[in-house]
């Protein structure tokens, strides 16, 4: 793995697209109901637009520090302690991560297909998966991205075709939801939803120009956000206010009303392939940062012995919490609500701390060179 | 010690080799802009220009001499080739350039009884029974010299040795030749007057002599000369052009490659007739030998591509090669991923195509098969005959056969599965079916499905071994009998001959012989996934085969390319295919020299049309 790996425009957007979008397959339409009621869509369009502002600030930070990413930053600011420190913070993020949705697709594969395996045997597929794809590394794992997304993107829309007339307008009154104040105010800690995007900075190092970054933050932003506005809003379009927030497993019920003619009845299963694979390239995405971070902040030569290990690590992880509802607990009450601090705040405070340092040595060379010419 | 070291190896990380991965240079000279502008560049300009190249390089580079050379040696053999029968004799080329033999082995002795001792000794004359060596006696200037002519009986065709070496070497001798010279040296005597053969060599050592007559030339040495003569006379039997066997189509040319180098060669120089085609030789294998061609079109194929093609050929260091499917083995970029990644073709039609798009080829002698390379995915599902058909109905045939790809992949681990996790996806009645008829059958549906796939394989391998009349009546009592009876026994169940069937029938419309048979063993793979554990199991096949493609390079070019990495250029062009006229550009990740393969108007009438309507108006 070296810089010389290089992925195109849109391969980068399909990334930031399926770390942001994940969540649809799991809870994330059912949280905008209990974050916002059956304003839950306009949550998202409003926390898209937030994260729009804060990424409008964090590029423009960017400006200078191009082809770095946040590893990099911290060296920049406070040398190789800086580094470890902020590699650990993110790879253990990134780890927090992996186990807990590792926790909760497996036990969602095993409530769907598997309800009499263990839940190890469930977790042990997307294991597998992931050591491959960790082993092959980023450059295979983008590339199949970009010809699963598209596919995922248009079964996913054919489902919601399928179940569009059931659409009921009136399931989305009253249509703040709990009100303005809740809405606007109490909710803006929610643009944790959309944390996924800074992923961008992850592959800053592999795309090419500061231009090619900000178009593909800007686009990923549009398409994730148009994604999720659709996955809230045909969700509470089907469902009303109280049984939205019961329903476990959000997506997967809404592809049980999905039927055509006596043939096509029962076809979540088929839904169920393409599930897996974005859980697969999920996992392996994720996973694979953990093990890029910890190689980059210790500046190790190879990563590939930390993959089996961290794989591990993962999969043990998984299985201590007693119950899905615990893992659930795990994501909704730490992971979707205070993400937002270690994906927003963390890389605004460094890239602010680095560019008033570099400001400050810009101006001290202009002294020097002042006091030389004097 | 060993079974330490193996402990070692699983156990404690191994630093991985350093590998630096090939990756196909841009283009300098890349003429991206208009179709129009690149033919105003006259091409002799830029062949001249090329030539300037080579030149230089030559001075330099001594390895690379004999590009210019060798590309004579094409054309002369293309100009034979109007006579057939010429062709075929003039089958091998220069194993290597009689240059670099001079400087290696034994000179070749004056005295005459050496020589012979020398050459029996190595021949092992008395006991090798298809050794000729005829002795003779030559009159030159009213002397009488002793000679004697070595070849290999069967390789060489005697009725030319007869009458081109030997006739005149022992009558016509005798004859007075009136020449203008009279101190004309014994050497030049021989090779102006007595000896009428058209491909003659002079060689300086016996290495020389014994590569030539290995490959079916006759040597012939004379008293008094530290020289022997190699005269061009091979005559081997053959197959001739025959009908592909692997890759029959309806529409286009039905002729195919054939065992002999310079056919084939010449069978591709027929179609792509133009002077940019190299072939250049290049032997491979210490002992056999085995000349190689290594063709592409000069002022479209890229260079670092060439080169790159060029050295695995050379680096490559083994006793014997006989065929390009070893070959194949050789260079190829991963060994142990179950799909090709070189395209292998029966068609000189195919190699051409693929030669005019930018690609390299290797032929090898003896093989009937040309190596194309570098491949993608998409090509292994292209036909040659997509060209020849009008575009709807091509792209029918590009989408039957991506679904031939999907269903023998796919079909029975997915049915697998639904049998086993799924069953609320069948539909109730067909549920019902499926059960009544299981009902009484005593295995598990995996075992049943493995029974018929592993008879499928059977017979499928056993076909192709019977003797052809039967070939036939086997299919059809394998096919139809055994799966019959397999139904009445209750061994299987109806519907899952179905399955199996339309599989086999799938992997037959896949235009690769090779990919047909990766897929066919992925297809257990995916068995076994669908059994242990439903969709999920084939969803993490789907996963881990997907990123195993996408990891594979072949010759710097990512496997699924242009899928992904997306190519900036004629996207949709090259997994369906664009009406004839669009085809506007060559492959964009094959970095050609030139990128437009026709202008943007390529149907002059189309423009007329346009012009006179608008007059009229």
């Amino acid at each position: 793995m070296s810089s010389k790996i290089n992925f195109g425009k849109w391969e980068a957007i399909y990334v930031l697209v399926l770390i942001t979008c994940t969540q649809i397959f799991l809870n994330m339409p059912r949280l905008v109901v209990e974050y916002a009621a059956t304003a839950g869509w306009l949550l998202v369009i409003y926390v898209s637009i937030l994260c729009f502002i804060v990424l409008w600030v964090i590029l423009k930070l960017y400006k200078d520090f191009e082809g770095m990413d946040l590893i990099d930053l911290a060296e920049y600011l406070a040398g190789r302690a800086g580094k470890i420190i902020v590699g650990i913070v993110l790879s253990l993020y990134m780890l927090f991560i992996s186990f807990v949705i590792l926790r909760e697709f497996s036990e969602n594969m095993k409530i769907i297909a598997l309800p009499l395996s263990p839940i190890s045997y469930t977790s042990i597929f997307f294991v597998i998966g992931m050591v491959v794809a960790a082993y092959f590394g980023l450059e295979a794992m983008v590339r199949i991205n970009a010809i699963a997304m598209p596919i995922i993107i248009i079964s996913y829309i054919l489902i919601l075709i399928g179940i569009s007339d059931h659409f009921n307008v009136t399931k989305l009154a009253p249509y703040l939801g709990f009100g303005a104040y809740n809405l606007f105010v109490e909710n803006i800690p929610r643009i944790s939803l959309l944390s996924g995007i800074i992923s961008i900075f992850y592959m800053a190092p592999f795309l090419k120009s500061y231009k090619v970054i900000k178009e593909v933050g800007y686009t990923g932003l549009l398409i994730s956000a148009v994604m999720l506005t659709i996955a809230s809003l045909s969700y509470l379009l089907i469902f009303t206010y109280p049984i939205a927030t019961e329903n476990f497993l959000p997506i997967y019920q809404l592809s049980r009303i999905f039927s055509y003619g006596r043939f096509f009845e029962r076809f979540e299963s088929i839904f169920l392939i393409v599930w897996a694979v974005s859980a697969f390239l999920y996992l392996s995405m994720i996973s694979f940062f953990t093990i890029y971070y910890i190689k980059k902040a210790f500046d190790l030569e190879y990563y590939r012995p930390l993959i089996i290990p961290v794989a591990i690590i993962i999969f043990n992880l998984s299985l201590i919490p007693p119950n899905l509802m615990t893992a659930i607990e795990l994501e909704n009450n730490y992971f979707r609500s205070y993400s937002g601090i270690v994906s927003f705040v963390f890389p605004l405070l460094l890239l602010l701390a680095c560019s008033i340092k570099r400001k400050l040595r810009s101006k001290r060379r202009r002294k020097e060179k002042h006091n030389e010419q004097a | 010690m060993s079974i330490k070291n193996t402990i070692k190896k699983l156990l404690f990380f191994q630093e991985p080799e350093k590998i630096e991965n090939f990756v196909i240079n841009e283009s300098e000279d890349e003429q991206i802009t208009d179709y129009n502008e690149d033919n105003k560049q006259d091409n002799k300009l830029q062949i001249d220009k090329q030539r300037n190249e080579q030149n230089s390089e030559n001075k330099t580079d001594t390895e690379n001499a004999g590009n210019d050379e060798e590309n004579k040696n094409g054309i002369k053999i293309l100009k034979s080739k109007k006579d057939r029968e010429k062709g075929k004799k003039s089958d091998n080329s220069r194993a290597k350039d009689s240059q670099d033999d001079e400087d290696k082995g034994i000179q070749i002795s004056n005295n005459l009884e050496n020589s012979l001792e020398y050459i029996k000794k190595i021949y092992s004359v008395p006991v090798n029974s298809d050794i000729v060596i005829r002795e003779f006696s030559i009159i030159v200037k009213e002397k009488v010299i002793d000679a004697f002519a070595v070849f290999i009986d069967g390789m060489t065709n005697t009725k030319i040795v007869i009458e081109a070496i030997l006739k005149p070497l022992m009558l016509h001798s005798s004859l007075e030749i009136k020449s203008n010279d009279s101190n004309k040296s014994v050497e030049d005597y021989i090779k102006d007057h007595l000896l009428p053969q058209t491909q003659m060599k002079i060689v300086r050592t016996y290495d020389s002599v014994i590569d030539g007559v290995n490959i079916g030339e006759c040597g012939i040495f004379v008293d008094g000369l530290n020289i022997a003569f190699l005269a061009d006379v091979k005559g081997w039997e053959h197959r001739s052009v025959e009908r592909p066997n692997t890759e029959i189509i309806i529409k286009g040319p039905q002729e195919g490659f054939t065992e002999l180098l310079r056919v084939n060669t010449a069978l591709i120089r027929k179609i792509i007739k133009n002077e940019n085609l190299i072939v250049e030789s290049i032997s491979v294998g210490k002992s056999s030998k085995t000349p190689c061609s290594l063709l592409y079109i000069k002022n479209v194929a890229n260079d670092s591509l060439v080169n790159e093609i060029r050295n695995r050929l050379k680096s490559i260091n083994v006793e014997y090669i006989l065929d390009t499917g070893e070959l194949e083995q050789y260079i190829e970029d991963n060994t142990f991923i179950n799909v090709p990644q070189i395209i292998d073709t029966e068609r000189p039609d195919k190699v051409a195509m693929h030669l005019i798009e930018g690609r390299v080829a290797i032929l090898m002698n003896g093989s009937p098969f040309a190596l194309i390379m570098p491949a993608n995915l998409p090509e292994f599902i292209k036909s040659p005959e997509d060209s020849y058909i009008r575009y709807p109905f091509a792209n029918f045939l590009r989408i039957i056969r991506l679904l031939a790809i999907i269903l023998n992949l796919l079909l029975p681990g997915l049915y697998i599965a639904i049998i086993n996790y799924h069953q609320e996806m069948i539909p109730t009645d067909l549920m019902l079916a499926i059960e009544a008829t299981s009902e009484k059958v005593p295995f598990p549906s995996i075992i049943e499905l493995l029974i018929l796939e592993v008879s499928f394989e059977l017979i499928r391998e056993a076909g192709i071994r019977v003797p052809s009349p039967i070939g036939p009546t086997l299919g059809i009592i394998g096919a139809l009998i055994l799966g019959q009876a397999a139904v009445a026994a209750n061994i299987v169940s109806p519907i899952l001959i179905i399955i199996v069937a339309i599989t086999g029938i799938g992997s037959f419309a896949i235009p690769n012989f090779s990919l047909a048979f990766g897929v066919r063993i992925a297809r257990f793979a995916y068995i076994f996934l669908g059994a242990v554990a439903g969709f999920l199991g084939i969803a993490t096949g789907l996963f881990i085969n997907g990123i195993l493609l996408a990891a594979v390079k072949s010759f710097g070019v990512p496997f699924l390319t242009p899928i992904t990495p997306k190519v900036s250029r004629a996207k949709l062009e090259y997994i369906f295919r664009s009406p004839i006229w669009k085809q506007e550009w060559r492959p964009d990740y094959l970095n050609v020299k030139k990128g437009r393969s026709q202008p943007n108007i390529s149907r002059g009438w189309v423009e007329e049309k346009k012009n006179k309507g608008e007059e009229q108006e």
